[in-house]
C-alpha cells in the first residue's frame, strides 16, 4: 500500500479532547500564574518586613539612648520588645499567606508540575 | 514571533498554540495511555509544563519537537505509575455497531465512521507501534525527529513502523472485513 494511503488512514483516527478542553487548561494557566506570582510577593515582602524588622532591632540594641534636636531619647527594654514583636506576628502572617497559597496550588494538582520538565 | 510573545506573558499566544497542537497531541496521548481520561489530564499536565518552561526552550529542536517530548514524557510517567503500559493483544473483537455494509469499502464510509474503525484498531496495537506510527504519520516527523522523542535508535524506529503499519493494516481488515487493499 502506499505512503499517502497510509497517511490518510492514520489521520482519519486524528482524536480530539473534549469540547471544554482549552478554556479549562486557560483558566488553571492563568489561575496558576497568579498563584505563583502571589506566592513569590509574599516571599520577598517577607524577606523585606524581616530585614527591616531585624535592622530596627539591632539599632535599638545598639543606640539604646539617642538624641534628636535636643531631645535626648532613652528606650527601656520592655520598648525593645515591641518592634520584635511586630517582627514575629509579621512572619507568622507572611508564612500563613504562603501557607495558603501552597495548598491552594495543592487543590489545582499542579504542585508536581513546579519542577523543570 | 508567537514564542516571543509567550515568553512576555501573553496568553492569548499560548492559547494559539493550544489550538495548533492540541488534537495530535492528544492522539498521541492516546497511543500510550489508551484512556482519553486520562490522556487529557497528560495532555493539561503538558501544557502547563510547556508554558512553564518555555523560557528554557532554546530552539535547538524545532517547537513541535520539544512539545511532542513533553507529551510523551509526561504519558510515559502517568502509564508507569498507573502500570497500564499492558495493551490487548487478543484477536477476538468485540461486538461494534458499525453500520455499514463490508462490501462497500473504507472508501465509502462516512468520516465518524471511519475514525471510530481507525481508533478501534490503534487501540489495539501496541502503544510503541501506536505511537512511533502517528509521529510519523499524523505529526509529520522524520525519524532523527521521533528518535529525539522517543529515545529509540533510528534502526529500531524503522523496524518498529515496519511492525505497526503490518498490524495496523491487518487489524484493519479484519474489523472491515474484506482487503483493505481493493477498499483503498
Amino acid at each position: 500500500m502506499k505512503e499517502h494511503n497510509i497517511r490518510n488512514i492514520i489521520k482519519y483516527g486524528i482524536e480530539s479532547p473534549s469540547a471544554g478542553f482549552t478554556d479549562e487548561l486557560m483558566e488553571k494557566i492563568v489561575t496558576d500564574y497568579s498563584i505563583i506570582r502571589r506566592t513569590r510577593s509574599a516571599i520577598v515582602l517577607l524577606s523585606l518586613g524581616c530585614l527591616a524588622c531585624s535592622l530596627l532591632l539591632i539599632l535599638l540594641i545598639t543606640f539604646p539612648e539617642f538624641n534628636v534636636y535636643g531631645y535626648t531619647f532613652r528606650l527601656s527594654p520592655v520598648i525593645i520588645q515591641v518592634p520584635g514583636t511586630l517582627f514575629l506576628l509579621y512572619q507568622v502572617s507572611q508564612i500563613y499567606r504562603i501557607h495558603e497559597f501552597v495548598t491552594k496550588l495543592n487543590n489545582l494538582k499542579l504542585t508536581n508540575n513546579l519542577t523543570t520538565c | 514571533m508567537i514564542l516571543d510573545k509567550i515568553r512576555e506573558g501573553d496568553t492569548s499566544a499560548f492559547r494559539e498554540i493550544v489550538e495548533k497542537y492540541k488534537d495530535v497531541s492528544f492522539s498521541l496521548a492516546c497511543s500510550i495511555l489508551k484512556n482519553e481520561h486520562e490522556a487529557e489530564d497528560a495532555l493539561q499536565d503538558s501544557f502547563i509544563k510547556v508554558y512553564r518552561n518555555i523560557k528554557n526552550f532554546r530552539q535547538e529542536s524545532s517547537f513541535s519537537t520539544w512539545l511532542y517530548r513533553i507529551v510523551v514524557n509526561t504519558c510515559l510517567t502517568m502509564a508507569r505509575k498507573s502500570k497500564k503500559m499492558d495493551y490487548h493483544n487478543d484477536n477476538d473483537y468485540p461486538e461494534h455497531d458499525f453500520s455499514f455494509d463490508h462490501n462497500t469499502g473504507f472508501d465509502n464510509l462516512v468520516v465518524s465512521e471511519r475514525k471510530r474503525i481507525v481508533n478501534l484498531a490503534f487501540e489495539r496495537m501496541k502503544p510503541d507501534e501506536a505511537l512511533l506510527l502517528r509521529l510519523y504519520y499524523l505529526a509529520e516527523l522524520d525519524i532523527k525527529e521521533i528518535k529525539e522523542i522517543s529515545g529509540f535508535s533510528e534502526s529500531n524506529i524503522k523496524v518498529i513502523l515496519h511492525r505497526g503499519r503490518k498490524n495496523l493494516l491487518k487489524d484493519l481488515q479484519k474489523i472491515i472485513g474484506k482487503d483493505l487493499k481493493k477498499a483503498l
